[in-house]
């Protein structure tokens, strides 16, 4: 970990899998972790929507891109205090740059490199991490998370342009966080609902993993900014009996022990 | 900018120059680096006098004409340029359009699209006031910005160092060749232009004109420029309003000024022509993006004739607890842009007393800096923060809210700290960047803050990359499969429609193999291609009469073309058609999205292991496999094995077309004998559970063009006419079939 024109004692992680196919979605878990003596102000606008969270990918063949969020906004500061130890969480959709182009466009290794401007003027620098991208078993879907329309459905949770075809796919058959997000861009209430609870229990043979349904949750609505969100309500409600602590962390943008 | 007071000419003609005085000189930036004393001085009395800097400023309508004989065709070569002048700084740019028509087609001249005076509203005085009533500096008193129809779009320059004495403008310029397939600019060279301003000193009140010459890549030009605004570039706003939110007209902000939403965009140099239309959008009480793109489409007012620049800006309600978004992303983007009324600023000690958990259209100037910030995304403008060119952040415009709040202070807080001004950054950027970049509906989001195409200049003319232009009143429409997997038999189709009100002499060849249809294909990878049939026949073109309304269909298979294959590179590819209608006009085609993937089944996977071969492919394209064995027998495999796909069908029907016939190889004097009972089995099991158009639609794109008496033709409508089959399903085939052999306007 390292940080450049930074607050001292606070840190910057970005956690994702060792490997992910190019068939799946893949989210990044941020840090925001206060390894001071003392209480700190930090923003609170730990994802990639507000702009004050970037990745930096640099790809197999050395080209580098910035993963980022293709709709500019206009936002309120938002700041929390952190105690000593605590840490605020946030999730982020590592897909495109803020041109909607994918970042991750072919098989192999990727190297990311978070920033996060923490306070104004001081922007802190993650250790760089690596991600194995690796070939789909389902090329149309593969194909699919390179799409604009896919994309734009995916990251705005609700279905735009001429997606509505390849979410249903996904929904359907996909891996598990890109049959969650499809299923968030196009599904009622409980069709979230049911989504997030085979993501966070587990349905067939995918594994429960109640982390990946919160941040996927939270890397397209995150909290703070859609507090309240029925799409989220519906989510967090289906997540009520996770007692992971991370899970609360990452959904209700808290400090927590991490 | 240059005041009209500080350096105008309404009374004298001229400031800022004269004929004795040495000429102001501008380096590379803009920037003045000599003659700067002879500023504000007047002139003396002549007939005509040099044009002021004033006079100068602002944006003018460019047409060149090229110095040489005169040819087989004739263009228009024009567009807007760009004179800015500041205090010590003077800087052009242009962008160029051009348009080709023959001497005999002397086609209605394109005007540059007027952009209207505040159009009338249905919301009382909201909307702000014109800007320029009355004839000021050379520019009409009704302004207008030159905009032409982006198809045809050539070219872009800005200057690289200008001189300015005596009523003569000079510079150095560099220009930037634009490529209408990829739509981006592939490369550069440079140029010089020299004009001159001088004006009457007995009736100064009239419009400024400019004459002069260029050379640009090599060629000279006569160059005559007109003026049509004191500001640079002009776009309609048309603003629609949710129920119970409110648009905030204008805004008194901190200095204690009041503000408008044209009047911030003015002092960028745009003439923003504010429109309120509805002002009773069906309540929401949150939209998301896709919601705010279905408001777009259905509440956006029709476009005006001439497709002037324009934007659509909505008052919604909230989305989460943003403030705005430039949500339009689609395949036209930047077209629309949303302020969330219902936002509310915080408590925060830093936020003004009266505006703390109000909501943002209870805050006027708050709201209004987010209207024009959002709208500055629709140009293609950044937040300072995420920009390549990293500028400073700070309180201007295109700063977040949150980024302009950390700058407040109890004693000034937001939002009246905040600057109702563009950063110098994005001044430029408005001011000089190329149209693609800054236009709505053209380059996306994120588009241009690199820097443009470099690469070696190519000796071109003013007329830019094309040879020739579009053709007005002809439609050309390209069909292609939407998803293709690497190796399967694809047919585009091709509809030539006269969408005028008199009948056009056009050609017949609508297809890849005679020379006058291409199509212009960029691979996933941004690579350009052009795509033809393996073989292209010389011959003189056979016209037809195309009447109002009616269509000439072509169809082709894509397989195998110029290219090998064409579509062998997963990922996505864009493809237009391009059909030279008359030997001086061209048609293009929208572009086609066309998705290709790997084979995956195993069916897809032993169609692809044969149609992969090059001999196959030729074979598939030619429509006979010759004398080539091997491709005769991936042929069959294919055919047999997968009779049910399109893909085997037409390797069947390539069978069917050799065994019809026979054939001769005159390097070995090998001799094929036609096969008829092979020929009819292979036909046969083309035909099985197709309809006769599926069917003569495959025989009429494997035949090759150069061909009309292939056999396969023929043979298929034979077939489907001896079979039970529908009479309108024959009817259609017939169709094709008459198609093949000669197309007819119908």
């Amino acid at each position: 970990m390292t940080h450049s024109n930074a607050v001292p004692g606070i840190e910057l992680f970005l956690d994702v899998p060792a490997a992910v196919p190019l068939d799946e979605v893949l989210i990044g878990v941020v840090r925001v972790v206060n390894s001071g003596q003392g209480t700190v102000t930090v923003s609170a606008r730990v994802n990639l929507i507000e702009g004050d969270l970037t990745v930096a990918v640099t790809g197999p063949d050395g080209r580098t891109g910035r993963a980022g969020w293709p709709y500019p906004v206009d936002s309120l500061p938002r700041t929390i205090e952190l105690g000593p130890g605590e840490a605020l969480a946030g999730s982020i959709p590592l897909l495109v740059d803020d041109s909607l182009t994918p970042v991750f466009p072919a098989a192999g290794r990727y190297s990311l490199t978070a920033r996060f401007q923490v306070a104004p003027g001081a922007e802190l620098t993650g250790a760089a991490v690596s991600v194995e991208r690796q070939a789909g078993q389902d090329d149309r879907a593969a194909l699919a998370l390179q799409d604009r329309d896919v994309l734009q459905s995916l990251l705005s949770a609700a279905e735009m342009g001429q997606a509505a075809g390849s979410l249903a796919a996904m929904a359907t058959d996909g891996e598990p966080t890109a049959r969650f997000l499809s299923g968030l861009a196009m599904g009622s209430t409980g069709q979230v609902r049911q989504a997030a609870h085979d993501l966070a229990f587990g349905a067939g043979d995918q594994p429960a993993d109640p982390l990946s349904a919160a941040a996927a949750l939270n890397a397209v609505l995150p909290t703070g900014l859609y507090t309240g969100d029925e799409r989220r309500e519906a989510v967090i409600d289906a997540l009520t009996s996770v007692t992971d602590a991370r899970v609360r962390a990452v959904l209700d943008g808290l400090p927590h022990a991490w | 900018m240059c005041g009209n007071s500080e350096l105008g000419d309404r009374q004298h003609g001229c400031c800022g120059d004269s004929g004795n005085e040495p000429p102001l000189v501008f380096d590379d930036n803009g920037e003045l680096v000599t003659g700067s004393d002879t500023l504000g001085q007047l002139r003396s009395p002549l007939l005509t006098g040099p044009c002021s800097l004033a006079t100068v400023n602002g944006s003018w309508l460019l047409t060149l004409s090229p110095l040489r004989g005169i040819s087989a065709f004739s263009s228009e070569i024009r567009g807007p340029l760009r004179i800015q002048v500041t205090g010590s700084a003077l800087r052009a740019s242009g962008d160029i359009y051009v348009r080709r028509f023959g001497l005999n087609q002397q086609l209605a001249p394109a005007l540059p699209n007027d952009l209207p005076p505040d159009q009338p509203t249905d919301a009382g005085d909201a909307t702000d006031g014109q800007l320029a009533t009355l004839p000021v500096n050379g520019a009409p008193g009704t302004p207008t910005y030159p905009q032409f129809p982006k198809n045809q779009y050539s070219w872009y320059f800005r200057s690289t160092g200008v001189t300015y004495g005596n009523g003569a403008l000079s510079f150095q310029l560099i220009r930037h060749l634009w490529d209408r397939t990829s739509q981006e600019f592939v490369s550069q060279d440079t140029g010089q232009m020299q004009l001159n301003c001088r004006r009457s000193l007995l009736t100064p009140f009239g419009i400024a004109s400019m004459t002069g010459t260029a050379t640009i890549g090599g060629t000279k030009y006569s160059v005559t420029a007109t003026k049509t605004s004191n500001l640079y570039r002009g776009c309609q706003v048309e603003v629609d309003v949710m129920t119970g939110r409110v648009f905030p007209a204008t805004a008194t902000i901190g200095s204690g000024a009041v503000t408008s939403f044209r009047q911030i965009y003015a002092s960028g140099g745009w003439d923003v022509t504010v429109r309120l239309d509805e002002l009773n959008v069906p309540e929401d009480a949150s939209l998301t993006n896709a919601e705010l793109q279905t408001l777009l489409a259905g509440h956006r007012g029709p476009a005006p004739a001439g497709d002037p620049w324009r934007l659509w800006l909505l008052v919604g309600s909230s989305q989460g607890t943003l403030f705005g978004v430039m949500f339009d992303e689609d395949s036209v983007p930047r077209e629309g842009a949303v302020g969330f009324a219902d936002g509310t600023l915080g408590n925060g000690s830093t936020i003004d007393p009266s505006a703390r958990n109000r909501p943002l259209d209870e805050v006027p100037s708050a709201f209004l800096r987010t209207l024009v910030h959002e709208a500055g995304h629709a140009l293609n403008l950044f937040h300072p923060k995420h920009d390549v060119h990293a500028p400073p952040i700070g309180t201007e415009i295109m700063n977040q809210t949150g980024d302009v709040i950390g700058f407040a202070t109890v004693a000034n807080p937001y939002p009246r700290n905040a600057s109702f001004a563009f950063a110098q950054h994005d001044l430029d950027s408005l001011v000089h960047a190329p149209d693609p970049q800054v236009r709505p509906g053209w380059k996306p989001f994120g588009w241009g803050h690199g820097s443009l195409s470099s690469g070696l200049p190519v000796p071109v003319d003013a007329s830019g990359l094309v040879s020739a232009d579009d053709a007005e009143m002809l439609r050309l429409e390209l069909s292609l499969p939407a998803q293709v997997f690497v190796g399967e038999y694809v047919v585009a189709e091709t509809v030539l429609t006269n969408t005028g009100d008199i009948p056009r002499q056009v050609s017949t060849r609508l297809n890849l193999a005679e020379g006058d249809l291409r199509l212009l294909h960029v691979l996933p990878g941004g690579a350009v291609e052009q795509t033809r049939d393996v073989v292209v026949a010389c011959g003189p073109r056979a016209m037809t009469t195309l009447a109002p309304g009616e269509q000439l269909r072509g169809r082709m298979q894509v397989l195998f073309t110029s290219e090998g294959v064409t579509f062998s590179e997963p990922g996505m590819h864009i493809v237009r058609a391009e059909f030279d209608v008359d030997g001086f006009s061209s048609v293009r085609s929208d572009r086609v999205t066309v998705t290709v993937r790997s084979a995956a089944s195993s069916t897809e996977r032993d169609i692809a292991l044969a149609t992969l071969d090059p001999g196959v492919g030729l074979a598939i394209a030619l429509g006979d496999f010759g004398a080539n064995e091997d491709a005769r027998e991936r042929l069959t495999t294919v055919a047999e094995d997968h009779p049910e796909a399109d893909t085997g069908a037409a390797c069947a029907l390539v069978l069917a077309n050799s065994f019809a016939r026979g054939h001769v190889d005159f390097r070995t004097a090998d001799t094929r004998l036609a096969s008829t009972d092979d020929a009819q089995r292979y036909l046969a099991l083309a035909a099985k559970g197709r309809s006769a158009e599926q069917l003569l639609t495959l025989a009429a794109t494997v035949a090759s063009p150069v061909e009309r008496d292939a056999p396969v033709v023929a043979d298929a409508l034979a077939q489907v006419k001896r079979s039970r089959r529908g009479k309108a399903d024959v009817a259609l085939a017939e169709v094709i079939a008459e198609d093949f052999v000669e197309s007819s306007a119908r």
